[in-house]
């Protein structure tokens, strides 16, 4: 495949605030996806990760909509699907996973036709061949022995088993981007982490663009070829994960990758995790210009004034953005204001 | 889409043929009548239910029958003599009689029949009806004597009556079931009886009487809504409906295809009082009660209309005098009453209304304003009616009851019940009850009348009950039923000359 | 289990005892005699002693035989099978009729809260409970056996006959179930399982039958099966208004005449359907709800 098979360009998104005003929790969100990598999307909660989830999938809450920009995925303008089609692109091109796997499964049903339902109602495949792709499958993603875990019903499962069930569920139809909202967070460590190398392999294999929501920036730095920090809706910093990890220029980031807990005998025990001072805004107080001024350590007199833009911050490894006054200035990068 | 038209196409056709149906059983001769109720069983023995009789006198005959004038008869006897004190009664039958398993009619049936009615283990609750009978035998095959223990005048009535219906013997001896599947020597034979939903008369061919019947059955419909009996009559689903509500009268007489059959019933409608029980036991206090009814308003509004009454008779009967001017409406006469009366009028009276019978509940609801009026305390309780039957006519009970007492082709069947101490009144008379049982004894008509003329004005003046009055029985017919006959004081119909207009 | 039966047959042999009114006045009639009434009431056996009547009601139930009716003079078992087949195929229909109306009208009023068909169903429900079973039936009768003359009027000998009586004690029933169908259905739609469902291409008609209506079953069971008990209740009414030849009337005579042993027969019968008809709800559950199943 030669085009990408997510591609995001300046979306903002619009929801109703509760006295009518609009309300824009994603803005000029851009993106892209190539077959075949795994791309993180960071930030804290509340920044707008599985609302871009579910724009991608056109699973919005009610009365969100698109106010601006495009998503397309393997070439195809998503907001131009209506009816048949729509519902033929959700099971089909994307599969998507969350994160309590047994919340997103049917709960009367046995999971063997959950898992190939999709299947069933859009390409119309026969019974047998059905349950027989069903046991491929479930053999592919661990479940073993298909024959019997198929035959039970959710509330029989696991937490991991769950989750290997949704993601079968998701890819049933080879899609070509699989969107996974934080889908390790309610397993335990073992379970999440073989619940990751799973989706890590599945993409290798069937080149199947990844979109991984986490909080966890050790699982992104192990699996993400690339990584979107979001802060308030807008992007704070986009490159490839090495960048990310080993040149942070966003304070955002930089606050970020601080905070996190140290892994082994690196950090000193004694030391306690850095926290970013202060907590993000509300979506109807989202401040001007830099969002993140107000808690931002770095902030000068032109970021309370003026919304800096994404732009190219120089990298060794390929695209790098950011979108911070500052660090622009100091890589000494050239924007036109 | 498809399915659609197709269940559209069914139901069409479906309809279609339903009402084919409808057409072809309008040509059928049955009459169709539509009954308020099931009965209990059609062994007219084992009962004394008027819904029971209504069905059991087309298929049984009587030895003696009323005709239209309530004159007796000859029917399964073709003639018969007492003796002079009238206790040895000789009955001829009639010959080439034939009941409907194609036995002959001959004494023994007759003799078989009584004895049946008679036996204590049977316990009929008819049994007391036919008076002190000592013996019944059969003389010749033709010919049966009844001898008496003393003088009964009531006997000739009591064997018209609808319980009186003659079984054949060899069914009798068998121990056959009567109550689901009757046989007698009546204008029908019965086919079939679907509980709850129908009974299926046949013409019988072989009835004795000439051109009798002419139709060529009829079958009684159940069904227990008033309201369906008169749209069915009004469609022709039926040919006669035993109900029709006071206020659907006038649709029944103005529709012109049916018409109203208007007979003054048997019942004596009263407001019974315990004359046990103060203050009650004071007549001055029932007079007063009486003069505080309306008793014209009570009949009009909740019985359908009636004649006024004043005594314990149907007014339309051979024996009723009027005595309706005793103690007319007149409150102010009940107020100043009360006022001199020697008890207690303070207490709070209670008028126990059997409450299945809607005509009683409306009746009830009138007389408690009645008495309220003059100044008494009422009030009204409803009760189901085998506990009215149990508690308040048979334990006494009460204080005050509506109901309406059927009556009999003969006097003595209501008189004769008030001379017994456990009547539910309470009430006891010793002249009166001299006078009801000499006019047992006494064969002689005229004499008879005037004996029960005396014994009326006593209930007239003593008013145990007040003696609201008689209300008619209103039958709705379809314009196209001809000869119907409505026998008032049995409250039975008399189907053999009923003949179809042709239309 | 054996408790339970004695318990019932106890109760329904107590019940009818006790309520005042007494067989032998009821056959007797107004006019008899009280002499006369003693004597039925030694044929009728009811002057002998409670525990000795007892005693032989036992004995009889448990040689399967029901008693023999006092005012009929049949046996109460015949009596029953001649009218069951009218009750149950009337009951049978207006329950199936309930579910045809319910599930569609409630699923069709939640999907859009508000909209027509929620409104149309909001009226439905509010008349369907406010109107009596028996009024119900009676405009049905007026407007299709009297006015139009498309069906009988009386009668339960064809299949016509039963179209109207299912329909009257379907209108009520249908008006309450449909209620729990919608707000059990909201409530489901608000769960988070649909969102996944939805996000595998599953929608419209498909995501309602196969995933909704199964989760939300489980209160459509339990109120469905409180009303097929009530239509046993609803079908003496509207019986009597068709003038169909029923268990229910049977039963309702028989309370008037303290015909005992049908009474007592009626009574165990019902109790006796209320308990099947729970063991087929239960039955339900775990097939709607396999939780339960596995709680087992
Ligand atoms: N249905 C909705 N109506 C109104 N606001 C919403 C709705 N859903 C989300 N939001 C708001 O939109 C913003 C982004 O929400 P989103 O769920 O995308 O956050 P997130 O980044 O996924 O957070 P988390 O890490 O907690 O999952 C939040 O401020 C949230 O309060
Ligand atoms: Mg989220």
């Amino acid at each position: 495949m030669n085009g990408p098979a997510l591609e995001i360009d300046s979306l903002t998104l619009a929801l109703a605030g509760e006295d009518g005003s609009p309300l824009f929790p994603v803005r000029s969100l851009s993106m892209r996806i190539a077959p075949g990598e795994l791309h993180a999307l960071v930030g804290e909660s509340g920044s707008g990760k599985s609302l871009t989830c579910r724009a991608i999938l056109r699973l919005g809450p009610n009365g969100m909509r698109v106010r601006a920009g495009s998503i397309r995925v393997g070439g195809v303008d998503v907001s131009a699907l209506s009816g048949r089609r729509l519902h033929r692109f959700r099971g089909g091109r994307v599969g998507v996973i969350f994160q309590e796997p047994g919340a997103h499964l049917s709960p009367s049903i046995r999971v063997g036709r959950q898992i190939v339902e999709a299947l069933r109602i859009h390409t119309g495949c026969s019974r047998t061949e059905a349950r027989h792709k069903a046991e491929t499958i479930a053999e592919r993603v661990g479940l073993t022995p298909a024959r019997s875990i198929l035959r039970r019903y959710p509330h029989e499962l696991s937490g991991g088993m769950a989750q290997r069930v949704a993601i079968a569920a998701a890819i049933i139809c080879s899609p070509e981007l699989l969107v996974a909202d934080e889908p390790t967070t309610a397993l335990d460590a073992t379970v999440q982490k073989s619940v990751l190398e799973l989706i890590d392999e599945l993409r290798h294999d069937l080149g199947l663009a990844v979109l991984l929501v986490s909080h966890d920036l050790a699982v992104v730095e192990r699996y993400a070829d690339s990584v979107t920090v979001l802060y308030a809706g807008s992007v704070a910093e986009q490159a490839s994960s090495e960048e990310i990890f080993t040149r942070p220029r966003h304070p955002y980031t930089q606050a970020l990758l601080r905070a996190r807990p140290q892994l082994g005998d690196i950090a000193p025990v004694d030391t306690p995790p850095l926290i970013i001072p202060g907590s993000p805004p509300a979506l109807n107080a989202i401040p001007g210009g830099c969002p993140f001024h107000t808690r931002c350590p770095a902030a000068e007199e032109l970021c309370r004034t003026v919304v800096p833009d994404l732009v190219e911050r120089g990298g060794d490894t390929g695209d790098a953005r950011v979108a911070c006054h500052v660090a622009t200035r100091v890589a000494g990068v050239a924007h036109d204001a | 889409m498809k399915r659609l038209l197709l269940i559209l196409l069914i139901t069409t056709v479906g309809i279609s043929q339903l009402l084919a149906f409808g057409q072809s059983e309008r040509d059928d001769e049955s009459l169709r009548l539509a009954m308020s109720g099931n009965p209990d069983t059609l062994d007219p023995q084992a009962t004394p239910g008027t819904l029971t009789f209504q069905v059991t006198r087309s298929i049984y005959d009587t030895l003696v029958e009323p005709d239209v004038d309530g004159e007796i008869v000859p029917a399964l006897a073709a003639s018969w003599e007492a003796d002079d004190d009238a206790t040895v009664w000789t009955f001829h039958l009639r010959e080439g009689v034939r009941f409907h398993h194609g036995a002959d009619l001959s004494a023994d049936d007759v003799v078989a029949t009584f004895e049946r009615m008679l036996d204590e283990e049977f316990a009929s609750p008819n049994a007391d009806e036919l008076g002190p009978i000592e013996n019944i035998q059969a003389i010749d095959d033709h010919t049966v004597r009844i001898t008496l223990g003393e003088p009964y005048a009531p006997l000739l009535a009591s064997l018209a009556s609808s319980w009186s219906a003659i079984l054949p013997a060899d069914l009798v001896e068998e121990e056959h079931d009567f109550g689901a599947v009757p046989v007698g020597t009546g204008p029908f034979r019965f086919r079939e009886w679907v509980q709850d939903s129908r009974i299926v008369l046949d013409r019988h061919d072989g009835y004795w009487m000439d051109g009798a019947p002419q139709i060529g059955g009829v079958v009684f419909f159940i069904i227990e809504e008033p309201s369906v009996q008169l749209q069915g009559l009004l469609t022709g689903d039926f040919d006669v409906i035993d109900t029709v509500q006071p206020e659907s009268l006038d649709r029944v007489r103005e529709h012109p295809e049916t018409r109203l059959d208007e007979t003054l019933s048997s019942l004596a409608m009263v407001l019974s009082m315990n004359t046990r029980r103060e203050p009650l036991d004071s007549v001055d206090v029932r007079r007063a009660i009486t003069h505080a009814v309306n008793k014209e308003q009570v009949l009009d509004i909740a019985y359908g209309g009636g004649e006024v009454g004043g005594t314990f008779m149907d007014t339309g009967d051979v024996y009723h005098r009027d005595f309706s001017d005793r103690y007319p409406y007149d409150p102010d006469a009940a107020r100043e009453l009360l006022a001199g009366a020697d008890a207690d009028v303070g207490r709070t009276l209670t008028i126990a209304v059997p409450q299945n019978y809607e005509a009683h509940v409306n009746a009830g609801q009138l007389y408690q304003q009645m008495l309220e009026d003059v100044g008494l305390d009422v009030e009204l309780k409803l009760v189901e009616w085998s506990t009215w039957l149990s508690d308040v006519y048979g334990d006494g009970d009460f204080d005050l009851t509506v109901i309406g007492h059927t009556g009999k082709l003969d006097p003595e069947g209501r008189l004769g019940d008030l001379t017994s101490e456990r009547f539910y009144t309470g009430w006891q008379n010793a002249e009166f009850n001299e006078l009801v049982r000499a006019a047992r004894r006494t064969a002689d008509v005229e004499e008879r009348q005037e004996l029960y003329a005396e014994a009326l004005e006593i209930l007239a003046e003593e008013v145990p009950m007040v003696f609201t009055g008689t209300n008619y029985r209103y039958i709705g017919l379809r314009r196209h039923v001809r000869d119907f006959h409505m026998d008032g004081k049995l409250d039975t119909y008399d189907f053999r000359r009923v003949h179809f207009l042709n239309e | 289990m054996v408790l339970t039966v004695l318990l019932v047959v106890t109760i329904s042999f107590v019940v009818v005892r006790v309520i005042p009114g007494d067989p032998a006045a009821v056959i007797a009639g107004i006019d008899a005699a009280p002499e006369r009434v003693e004597r039925i009431r030694t044929r009728l056996g009811t002057d002998r002693p409670i525990a000795v009547q007892y005693m032989e009601w036992l004995g009889g139930l448990s040689r399967g035989e029901l008693g023999t009716s006092l005012t009929r003079n049949r046996p109460v078992s015949a009596m029953i099978a001649e009218r069951l087949p009218i009750t149950a195929t009337l009951a049978g229909s207006a329950f199936v009729l309930t579910l045809l109306i319910a599930l569609p009208a409630g699923l069709l009023a939640a999907i859009r809260p508000h909209g027509l068909a929620d409104r149309a169903l909001g009226a439905f429900s509010h008349a369907g409970l406010a109107i009596p079973d028996f009024w119900v039936g009676i405009i049905l009768l007026l407007i299709f056996s009297v006015t139009l003359r498309v069906l009988p009027l009386f009668g339960a000998t064809t299949a016509l006959h039963y179209i109207l009586p299912a329909v009257a004690l379907a209108v009520s029933r249908a008006a309450l179930l449909a209620r729990v169908v919608r707000a059990s259905v909201r409530a489901e739609l608000k769960k988070r399982y649909i969102e996944g469902i939805r996000a595998r291409g599953v929608y419209g008609a498909r995501l309602l039958w196969c995933h909704v209506l199964p989760n939300a079953m489980l209160p459509v069971i339990t109120v469905a099966a409180v009303q097929l008990g009530y239509l046993l209740g609803g079908s003496i009414v509207i019986e009597q208004v068709f003038s169909m030849p029923g268990l229910g009337r049977l039963i309702l005579t028989a309370v008037f005449q303290r015909d005992f042993p049908v009474v007592q027969a009626g009574v165990m019968f019902i109790a006796v359907c209320f308990s099947l008809i729970n063991f087929a709800a239960d039955i339900l559950y775990t097939i709607a709800d396999p939780r339960i199943r596995s709680a087992r």
